[in-house]
């Protein structure tokens, strides 16, 4: 029997239901279909196998017309052909469609969607429906393991787009017929396992009566299509941000054909020209370098065609006029025949850079100069004290040329007295980094001795350019011999001025001695006579070796008040009065009483140095004793003290003889005197103001002649 | 003043000045200041004088006037020395200082001797010598 008619059979009858008659009747089909006639051709059998074929016809829907007149071999032998060509069709078609669903298996599969189908009937959706296998995955369940009802996926979509989706659901149902959403799962009903997924639902309608007969549609996980377009996105807008920033121009170059391929729109900024400029002239990006340049450009250029990358600086015309210098960096491809076919590069703006260069270099250029022009010789000094650098300045200095110093220890060129100096300025310098510290050495000179030289020298050994200790100094030998012999002859003048003060001590003294004796003998030998003639020469004898003794004492003072420090002590005026009283009281002997006031104010201690206020009391009271006025009945001395914090104000009033304005300021004077009559040394108000300028005082008077004298000091206290 | 008493028996003044000594027993005679005056024209001879009469009370004196400006060994030398000399030597012996100095100084560093009891200066007069101490 024909194979495809046994397939048939097997597929559409069972074999075991064909009666022998039956089978028998396929075996004659059989062989009407290799265009045999049948072996009984009999007209029971021909209606039999006719009706039989029909029958198997219509199972594929083939009405033959019920006409027994075609029951002829020639229309048998049409119907079984028929038949196998319906048969060869059904098996066709049942292996497209199988093919089919493998093959939306495998898609739905691929692309993580799954498909379903519900029965919708007046206008509602029916349970069960149908999930394929790949739903479940979307669901993240395992297949058939929760029933396909719309409920149970509802328990997957995120609480919050539940409502969402039933929403679009019964509006296709109702209106549209077909939704298109995107919504949140939770795969196997995890909310840590949130998915994005799109959802397309397609209602399927009877073609007959229009009525709704289920909701098909797929379901597919597109959150990782979301990432990966979040993150593309994201890349874009970061990309595009650089691009906009970026200063630099890149470019590609076809060498085959010499056309610009692509070149990035920074060319705005860096030529001033724009990318279609650049397209339409290909030789645009020549032009504009500078002319000083073109010619290195094409030099190192030459590389490429090697295959060597290039990197050349040169500058160029900016659009606006300006010169901007370029780096630029090109990296070429070669194709297989060795030839130059590409390149790509990238141009940045390094005029910046190029401009702070030169201005460095500038700047060094100068600084050198400087260094070299200066007078100051200017050294750098290793840790270990070798020269590492010297200026010609150093060179002219000490005669050595720069090589014969440079590397050599500074110890070879310093006098040795000074060798303690420099170790002394290193530890110095290491305590103070950065810190200049002046010093004063001597150098040696080629061929003649030794030079002074001064001048600073600083640590910065952690220096950011040099390293070393830096040094700058100047010849200042005659400066020095010059300070050196001052300094000497002032020691010598000191010590003049002290042999000269012991010696107008120790004169005063000597010549003091001799004088009291003759002043005692005569006051014996006055007591010893009573001739008139003898006690007037002996009179006038002890007036005038006292004035000799006075002027000896004015000059021991005043060569005290020089010599001696000042000695600070708390100072009790009243009782210094008393003393200056009582030493005074000889002055008064042959003269009317003198009144003496005595008012003294102390609101604080007063200190200062006694034997200094006693000497200047001393000599203005006892001229106020000496110049009295002989005319006036009641003769005064008062002396008016207050002390406050600042100090003492001391007022010495009289109302003697006075002394003319014109005297006023020459009073003071060493050696003057106003009257030819007095006896003084002259030296006394000279004393009052030394005295007072020792301690830091202050002095004037109010005189007028006839009517008085007052004396204002102020001395401040002392510490 | 009763002319037949005397202040102290025996007066030494040290001094190398002759004038001082020819002037100082003058006046110390005069006003009865003492019996015998004892001029020592220097203070190695002083000492040598006390050492020697150190057990002979009464050649000591009572008083002694002593100068300070004196060549080889002056007033504050011979002090060092005078303390040297037995306590029989300083019981009897008063001194004052008797100088034409007129340094402070040398006022002060007599005075915290504790064998000086006074000080006084040049000249030698009536009035001075009243001050002096009894004995």
């Amino acid at each position: 029997m024909n194979k495809d008619i046994r397939h048939l059979i097997s597929k559409y009858f069972k074999e075991s239901d064909l009666s022998p008659a039956h089978a028998a009747l396929f075996g004659q089909i059989s062989q009407l279909l290799e265009d045999k006639p049948p072996a009984v051709p009999e007209s029971r059998v021909s209606t039999a196998i006719f009706r039989q074929l029909q029958a198997a016809l219509n199972v594929f829907g083939i009405c033959e017309a019920n006409d027994v007149h075609k029951t002829g071999i020639p229309s048998l032998i049409a119907m079984a052909r028929r038949l196998k060509k319906e048969c060869a069709d059904r098996i066709i078609r049942q292996q497209k469609l199988l093919r089919e669903m493998k093959h939306l298996k495998t898609i739905q599969s691929l692309a993580s969607a799954g498909s379903w189908e519900l029965p919708v009937t007046n206008n509602t959706l029916e349970l069960p429906g149908y999930w394929s296998d790949e739903l479940y995955a979307v669901l993240g369940v395992v297949p058939g393991s929760v029933d396909p009802i719309s409920d149970n996926y509802r328990e997957y979509v995120h609480p919050d787009d539940r409502q969402y989706l039933s929403t679009e659901v019964d509006k296709a149902i109702q209106v549209s017929g077909r939704y298109d959403i995107e919504f949140r799962l939770f795969r196997a009903g995890d909310p840590l396992q949130q998915r994005v997924v799109r959802e397309i639902g397609e209602l399927v309608r009877d073609e007959a009566s229009g009525q709704s007969i289920s909701l098909i549609g797929v379901t597919f996980d597109i959150s990782d299509i979301r990432n990966t377009e979040r993150a593309l996105f994201k890349a874009n807008v970061e990309l595009r941000r650089l691009f906009n920033v970026m200063e630099d121009v890149f470019f590609s170059v076809n060498m085959e054909q010499h056309t610009l391929l692509q070149m990035s729109p920074s060319c705005v900024q860096l030529y001033g020209y724009s990318v279609d400029e650049f397209f339409r002239d290909p030789d645009l990006w020549f032009s504009l370098i500078h002319d000083d340049d073109k010619e290195s450009v094409l030099e190192s250029n030459k590389r490429l065609s090697k295959g060597e990358s290039n990197l050349c600086e040169y500058r160029i015309h900016h659009k606006n006029g300006q010169i901007r210098w370029l780096e630029m960096r090109i990296t070429p491809t070669l194709g297989h025949d060795g030839l130059l076919v590409r390149i790509d590069g990238i141009s940045s703006d390094i005029t910046k850079r190029r401009e702070a260069e030169l201005a460095l270099e500038n700047s060094e250029l100068k600084f050198r100069s400087l260094l070299e022009n200066s007078n100051d010789a200017i050294t750098v000094t290793s840790e270990e004290l070798k020269f590492v650098f010297v200026t010609q300045s150093m060179s002219r200095m000490i005669g050595y040329s720069v090589e014969e110093i440079t590397g050599t220890s500074v110890f070879d060129f310093i006098h040795p007295d000074d060798h303690v100096t420099v170790n002394g300025l290193v530890s110095q310098m290491q305590e103070n980094p950065a810190r200049p510290i002046h010093f004063e050495i001597r150098f040696r000179v080629k061929g003649s001795g030794w030079i002074w030289t001064e001048g600073s020298v600083t640590n910065h050994l952690d220096g950011d350019i040099v390293n070393g200790y830096i040094a700058n100094f100047r010849d200042v030998t005659y400066k020095i011999r010059y300070r050196k012999a001052l300094e000497a002859s002032n020691n010598r003048l000191k010590k003049t001025n002290n042999e000269l003060d012991r010696f107008v001590y120790s004169v005063s003294h000597d010549l003091r001695a001799p004088l009291a004796s003759v002043l005692g003998l005569i006051e014996y030998t006055t007591s010893e006579t009573a001739d008139e003639n003898v006690l007037q020469d002996l009179g006038m004898m002890q007036g005038s070796i006292e004035k000799l003794d006075r002027f000896i004492l004015d000059i021991l003072d005043y060569s005290r008040n020089v010599r001696l420090n000042i000695k600070v002590q708390d100072i009790d005026f009243r009782q210094l009065l008393t003393e200056i009283r009582d030493n005074l009281k000889f002055l008064n002997v042959d003269k009317p009483p003198i009144r003496f006031d005595v008012n003294i104010q102390e609101e604080s201690v007063f200190r200062s140095d006694e034997g200094r206020i006693s000497i200047l009391l001393n000599n203005l009271i006892s001229n106020a004793m000496r110049y009295y006025d002989p005319g006036k009945p009641e003769p005064f001395i008062e002396v008016n003290i207050s002390l406050g914090q600042e100090g003492a104000n001391i007022t010495v009033k009289d109302n003697g003889i006075g002394i003319e304005a014109a005297y006023h300021q020459k009073i003071f004077d060493m050696f003057f005197r106003v009257s030819e009559k007095s006896n003084g040394s002259g030296l006394g108000l000279y004393l009052v103001k030394e005295t007072i300028e020792k301690l830091k005082g202050r002095i004037d008077l109010q005189s007028v002649p006839g009517v008085g004298t007052t004396f204002n000091i102020f001395l401040p206290n002392l510490f | 003043m009763d002319s037949n008493s005397f202040n102290y028996e025996k007066v030494m003044v040290v001094d190398d000045a002759e004038i001082d000594r020819f002037l100082a027993k003058k006046v110390l005679t005069k006003h009865a200041f003492a019996r015998e005056v004892l001029p020592v024209d220097s203070a190695v001879n002083a000492l040598g004088y006390l050492s020697e009469n150190q057990e002979n009370k009464d050649a000591l004196p009572d008083l002694i006037f002593l100068d300070i400006n004196m060549p080889r060994m002056n007033g504050f030398d011979f002090l060092e020395e005078y303390k040297k000399l037995p306590e029989s030597v300083k019981k009897k012996c008063i001194i004052v200082m008797l100088s034409s100095s007129l340094l402070p100084e040398d006022r002060e560093l007599a005075m915290n001797n504790p064998y000086v009891c006074q000080f006084l200066n040049k000249p030698l007069t009536a009035d001075k010598l009243k001050e002096v101490v009894n004995p």
